[in-house]
């Protein structure tokens, strides 16, 4: 990579050789060996950094709390269950809440058992087996079976002879000079 | 022929390291004595990056203690001794965010008042230089605060780390977990919204401290 040695790092380059010198471009690192200028640069800002850390620990107050470690060797099941407390507790309330609900309407959620189930299916089986019977029987529906006269089956052998007479036998009554059926 | 300042710098690091190392090896083995040792070796760092990130005494030492009888509790788990530092941080920084996040409950209830997080206790006093020094104080973390406020929780972590608990920047990718390549964005990111606080680099042209 060519660079002109004339022109110094911009801003970035300099942060860039603050974060780690060696990942500039080598053209680079040679003009910040060789630059005075951007090298009091760098060393400026980087001072300022290090001003930053210094004067942190500088106001940082000091800390009066002695670190205290427990006599015995840690009792682990206490620490594991201190360490989960809030776990424990949310899972003791979602529990308690699901007994509540259970209790409360037990009906509600209460699903249905096999035996009503298959009593439901055998009942439909029967009624569809019902209706299967009866088409089978006669597929026309009612108003046909009106029209073609199947629907009423009362008629007598007496109410048949009136309608249609047998023909061996004399006409009760028949005057050829009158109008009408005189009775006999 | 004498050793050079950087040269002492760091012999005394590696002692101290082998010390640490040390003493937690005895404390793994069961001395109390050990680790109340190395409670003192880091008690003020840690105490300290935690007065960072809350910015009140007493919460800092409340979560100190809580820091330290975790580490107590949970040394057993430590799988490379010679981390116990960043180890320690790493469980620092996840006690903070429990403080947070109970914190954030808590004033959802209005059980915890977040009007002034700056700490107040030791800035009652009245005495001419006393006041000046804590009224510098008050600005100073007031401005921190602003700052901190303005990065991602990463550019956060990072910058405090980096630049207030003196981490490098691997040590900083072992504490979050994170790659270094990440942990480098992140803090560039962060260096670019400091650059853009005048009043704090005001604030630190006038402090000699």
């Amino acid at each position: 990579m060519s660079f002109d040695k004339s022109v110094h790092l911009s801003e970035d380059q300099l942060l860039m050789a603050i974060v780690e010198e060696s990942d500039l471009p080598i053209s680079l690192r040679e003009h910040l060996f060789t630059c005075p200028q951007c090298r009091a640069d760098k060393v400026r800002f980087e001072h300022k950094l290090t001003q930053v850390g210094r004067m942190a620990k500088y106001y940082t107050p000091p800390s009066k709390q002695r670190i205290l470690l427990p006599d015995s060797e840690p009792r682990s099941f206490y620490l594991w269950f201190r360490g989960r407390q809030a776990a424990f507790g949310l899972a003791l309330t979602v529990a308690m809440l699901i007994l509540v609900v259970w209790w409360t309407a037990p009906f509600k959620i209460i699903p249905e058992g096999g035996v009503e189930i298959t009593a439901r299916e055998m009942q439909e089986a029967e009624s569809l087996m019902t209706e299967i019977s009866i088409l089978a029987e006669n597929a026309l529906p009612a108003v046909y079976l009106d029209i073609i006269g199947e629907s009423y089956t009362g008629f007598d052998e007496e109410f048949m002879q009136f309608i249609i007479p047998s023909i061996n036998k004399e006409p009760q009554s028949y005057d050829p000079g009158t109008k009408g059926v005189m009775p006999c | 022929m004498p050793l050079s300042d950087q040269e002492k710098h760091n012999s005394k690091a590696m002692e101290t390291a082998s010390q640490v190392t040390a003493l937690v090896n005895q404390a793994r083995a069961g001395s109390k004595t050990a680790f109340e040792q190395l409670v003192d070796l880091f008690h003020e760092d840690i105490f300290c990056m935690v007065y960072y990130r809350t910015r009140v005494r007493m919460d800092a030492e409340d979560i100190t203690q809580e820091i330290f009888l975790n580490a107590f509790k949970s040394l057993s788990k430590l799988k490379k001794v010679e981390q116990f530092r960043i180890w320690l941080l790493k469980i620092g920084l996840n006690r903070i965010r429990d403080f947070y996040r109970k914190k954030k409950v808590r004033s959802i209830f209005g059980a915890y008042s977040n009007d002034d997080n700056i700490d107040q206790s030791d800035t009652t006093n009245n005495d001419q230089p006393e006041a000046l020094n804590n009224l510098m104080k008050h600005e100073f973390w007031k401005h921190i605060g602003l700052l901190l406020e303005k990065l991602s929780r990463m550019e956060r972590e990072v910058f405090l780390l980096r630049f207030m608990d003196h981490l490098n920047i691997r040590e900083i990718s072992q504490v979050l977990k994170s790659s270094e390549s990440s942990v480098k964005t992140h803090l560039y990111r962060a260096l670019q919204k400091f650059r853009k606080e005048p009043e704090l680099i005001n604030l630190l042209k006038e402090e000699t401290v």
